[in-house]
């Protein structure tokens, strides 16, 4: 087996990240099986608090609809559009990064400097006002959220492939004829994947938590219902109601948490040595 | 002799398990004597480093364990002493400087202010520091001590830093100093300025030395007593006349044989037409910009010379020469500023496209670090085939030349489907060298090709581009900061100091009558220059002990 994947299966860390993030998506796809009923429609009485009725553990809603029914299908919601927007993030970093780090000289400077103008910007009001421009939808959430996620991606990669391009197995390429295009991804680009996997696992997790915070002021997808969504609709009621905010709070924080453990177990896969601190 | 300052009984440290052997140093005794020195002396694993590191109990416990042994020093057993009596002693009575004076100083700091911090670490009152400081810069021979002491390292050469460095292992006047490869870093003509210094501030304060390298021209030159270390354990001790002049254990008649040597008998020369011919050739360096206006370093400046096929020209010189910046230009890895290079005819310092595309099948590179220059992800197949599909090869054309010459670089077959981290240095080198033919060049550019090698390693892959240079009829550029290897591999030398030429000819004449000073001074300072000949005084060894030849196998 390979040794990274093996030094990863022996971690908690990875262990613990991975089966939780394991639970919230086999939930979010096998949710119509285990809750047959419509998460949209009035189950039972509304304002049912949690642990009472067996058949609606987590309470129901002020219309009456189960919270764990709609904690499970909006698992989808949180979870396309952290993984979406973590993924087009990713390719435009990784194509802008070593595009930079690769040609250097002015090439460099133009992107790097559209990359700070990104970078300057408060993440989260640009991606709230982009949502309020492209009117509130899934994609237009994934879109913004992906274009203030990007330049870090791209900075990260920019600096490896800078120092990688001086190698001298890049030299060597460079000295057999091989193409620029071919050098950077075939010959560097593997090399600078792992910090790019490990960062990803974080940025997913800031995705749905950038997520969350869209839907809880109200601009997220009206006929796709996320977690945050649901916090949002409950913030009137929590007074009477703390169990309608705070089991998908408890979920967000869960998932964040797995995929932050995630990362560091990636991260310390990849780099035994700085994870041990040992010497060689 | 007195009884021992130090002495090493039975130590054995254990490798964590897993690995190819169950121990990094075993069952290893050794004594070292007020005033001597006490060189160990082993290529790469032979576990003389971590012997070194155990007397100073500097070992990472969790990875490296002392399972038995005694490092007696003044009737205490220092691997038993605890942590606080282990620190009073380290810098005080027992001291040790490091191969890399690049990184064991603090960038942060000046000199003084670490120099100063040692003598305030055990204990030497306030009002006495600053001329203590003094006088140790005074001692170790920096130049200009009041300022110098108000300098940051990264404005001191690595020379200077090194001597800084011995100032701070000198401070508490120890006993004993560890030195553990101190001069490996550094080029020749100030390795032979510290070895010096050294040598005699052991003299003056009657310090006993243990003295770590792989290099037996510095054993030569610095060594009262030599002990010869092979995967972990002493094979050979004895006072050096003797290690040197009889070895008896058959590995260090190996080693002693694998040093390369000054070479006494000239090559014929190659009459053909040059394929190679460099005019002029000049490369600027610039730094700076709008704010603090631009810098210019003239790398290389005004360079010319010749390459004919089947013989081997050396590029000689100290750091900064502006040896490898020359390989780069030629092979187009960096721009040419100015100056001609024909190859074959044709001018290809500015060819661009196609032209220059072509040049790539001609002209090759084997690199200095065999553990960088192959992409760890690729096999190795992957990587020497790259080059030929590049250029339109059909793929089992190009698989039929990569299984001959892995074959011709003595690799088996099997080796293609294989990770560079499964290879040792030396196979690496032979990957890199398989790689370069691959695409079947005229012209092979080696920088420093054999300089990350233990001397065994070095020696074979010097054999195998000697007989690779006359099998393909190549005309081989070998690019080396090493007198002694350019002596036995090249015929003709270029020598050069700072960007320019200082002197170029047949290689036994360079360096049997070298007309310029520089050649002079830089042949002057090749370590073990009275053990193994001296090429000024026709080659023959003024040292008193005959040269063991043979044993070469």
């Amino acid at each position: 087996m390979n040794p990274t994947l093996r030094r990863l299966s022996r971690d908690p860390k990875a262990l613990i990240g991975f089966t939780i993030l394991l639970v919230a998506t086999l939930s979010a796809i096998f949710a119509p099986m285990l809750f047959p009923r419509d998460p949209w429609a009035m189950a039972t009485r509304p304002f049912l608090p949690p642990f009472e009725d067996p058949e609606f553990w987590l309470g129901t809603d002020m219309l009456g609809r189960d919270i764990f029914a709609g904690l499970a299908y909006r698992a989808r919601m949180s979870l396309i559009v952290g993984l979406a927007s973590t993924v087009a993030a990713v390719v435009i970093g990784i194509v802008i990064g070593a595009l930079a780090g690769y040609f250097g000289g002015w090439i460099d400077d133009v992107l790097m400097r559209v990359t700070e103008f990104f970078q300057t910007i408060p993440t989260f009001v640009f991606a709230l006002l982009m949502v309020a421009i492209l009117s509130p939808s899934m994609l237009s959430i994934i879109i913004a959220i992906c274009i203030v996620s990007w330049p870090p991606v791209a900075r990260l990669v920019r600096s490896e492939v800078a120092s990688l391009r001086n190698r001298d197995f890049v030299r060597a390429a460079t000295v057999l004829g091989e193409s620029h295009g071919r050098i950077i991804v075939a010959q560097i680009l593997p090399n600078t994947l792992s910090p790019v996997i490990a960062m990803a696992s974080l940025m997913v997790a800031s995705a749905i938590l950038t997520e969350a915070a869209i839907s809880f002021l109200g601009l997220g997808d009206p006929n796709r219902m996320s977690w945050g969504y649901m916090i949002g609709a409950s913030r009137t009621v929590i007074r009477q109601a703390w169990w309608m905010s705070f089991f998908p709070g408890l979920v967000i924080l869960l998932v964040v948490l797995a995929l932050n453990l995630l990362g560091e177990a990636l991260n310390d896969a990849f780099n035994p040595r700085l994870a041990r601190r040992g010497r060689r | 002799m007195s009884a021992p300052l130090l002495s090493i009984e039975g130590l054995t440290v254990a490798l964590p398990g897993g690995g190819e052997r169950a121990h990094a140093v075993r069952d290893v005794s050794l004594t070292l004597a007020r005033g001597e020195v006490l060189c160990i002396v082993g290529e790469s694993g032979s576990g003389k480093s971590i012997t070194a590191s155990a007397v100073m109990n500097l070992l990472p416990s969790d990875q490296l364990r002392i399972t038995s042994g005694r490092v007696r020093y003044e009737g205490e057993d220092l691997l038993t002493l605890s942590e606080r009596r282990m620190r009073r002693l380290r810098g005080d009575r027992i001291s040790m400087i490091f191969q890399e004076p690049m990184t064991s100083l603090n960038p942060v700091a000046t000199i003084g202010v670490q120099i100063e911090q040692v003598l305030e670490a055990h204990g030497v009152p306030a009002r006495e520091r600053a001329g203590r400081v003094q006088e140790l810069v005074r001692a170790v021979g920096l130049p200009d001590p009041e300022s110098i002491v108000k300098r940051y390292p990264f404005r001191l050469s690595g020379g200077q830093r090194q001597r800084v460095m011995i100032a701070m292992a000198l401070a508490m006047e120890p006993d004993i100093l560890i030195a553990d490869e101190p001069t490996t870093a550094l080029d020749v003509t100030t390795q032979a300025q510290i070895l010096g210094l050294i040598r005699d501030l052991q003299r003056d304060r009657g310090m006993g030395v243990l003295f770590i390298t792989h290099d037996f021209g510095v054993v030569a030159d610095i060594a009262d007593r030599v002990a010869v270390m092979q995967n972990g354990e002493v094979v050979e001790t004895g006072p050096i006349e003797r290690v040197l002049g009889a070895p008896e254990h058959p590995y260090t008649k190996k080693l002693i044989g694998a040093v390369p040597r000054f070479r006494e008998t000239q090559a014929d020369e190659s009459r053909d037409a040059p394929i190679l011919s460099v005019r002029g050739l000049t490369k600027i360096y610039r730094s700076g910009g709008l704010v603090r206006g631009v810098r210019e370093v003239r790398a290389v400046d005004g360079v010319s010379f010749d390459i004919r096929r089947g013989e081997t020209l050396g590029l000689v010189g100290e750091s900064g020469s502006g040896k490898s910046t020359i390989g780069q230009c030629l092979l187009r890895i960096a721009s040419v500023d100015a100056g001609e290079v024909r190859f074959d005819g044709q001018d290809i310092a500015h060819a661009t496209g196609r032209a220059l595309f072509d040049y790539r099948t001609r002209a090759q590179m084997v690199f200095q670090d065999p553990f960088a220059s192959l992409n760890p992800r690729h096999t190795i197949g992957r990587s020497i085939l790259a080059g030929p599909l590049a250029h339109k090869v059909p793929r089992p054309e190009a698989e039929r030349r990569m299984a001959r010459l892995l074959e011709r670089v003595g690799l088996d077959a099997g080796a293609a489907t294989r990770y560079p981290h499964e290879f040792s240095g030396g196979q690496r080198q032979r990957i890199g060298i398989a790689r370069a033919l691959a695409v079947e060049p005229d012209l092979l550019v080696a920088d420093e090709a054999v300089s990350a090698l233990d001397v065994s390693v070095q020696a074979q892959v010097l054999e195998l581009l000697r007989e690779i240079r006359d099998e393909f009829d190549l005309a081989m550029l070998f690019i080396t900061h090493d007198l002694r290897v350019a002596s036995n591999i090249c015929d003709r030398v270029v020598v050069l100091h700072r960007g320019k030429i200082v002197e170029q000819g047949p290689v036994t004449e360079v360096f049997s009558r070298p007309a310029h000073a520089y050649t002079q001074e830089l042949l002057g300072a090749v370590p073990g220059r009275s053990w193994h000949g001296d090429p000024q005084q026709g080659a023959t060894p003024t040292h008193p002990i005959p040269v063991q030849q043979g044993a070469t196998t």
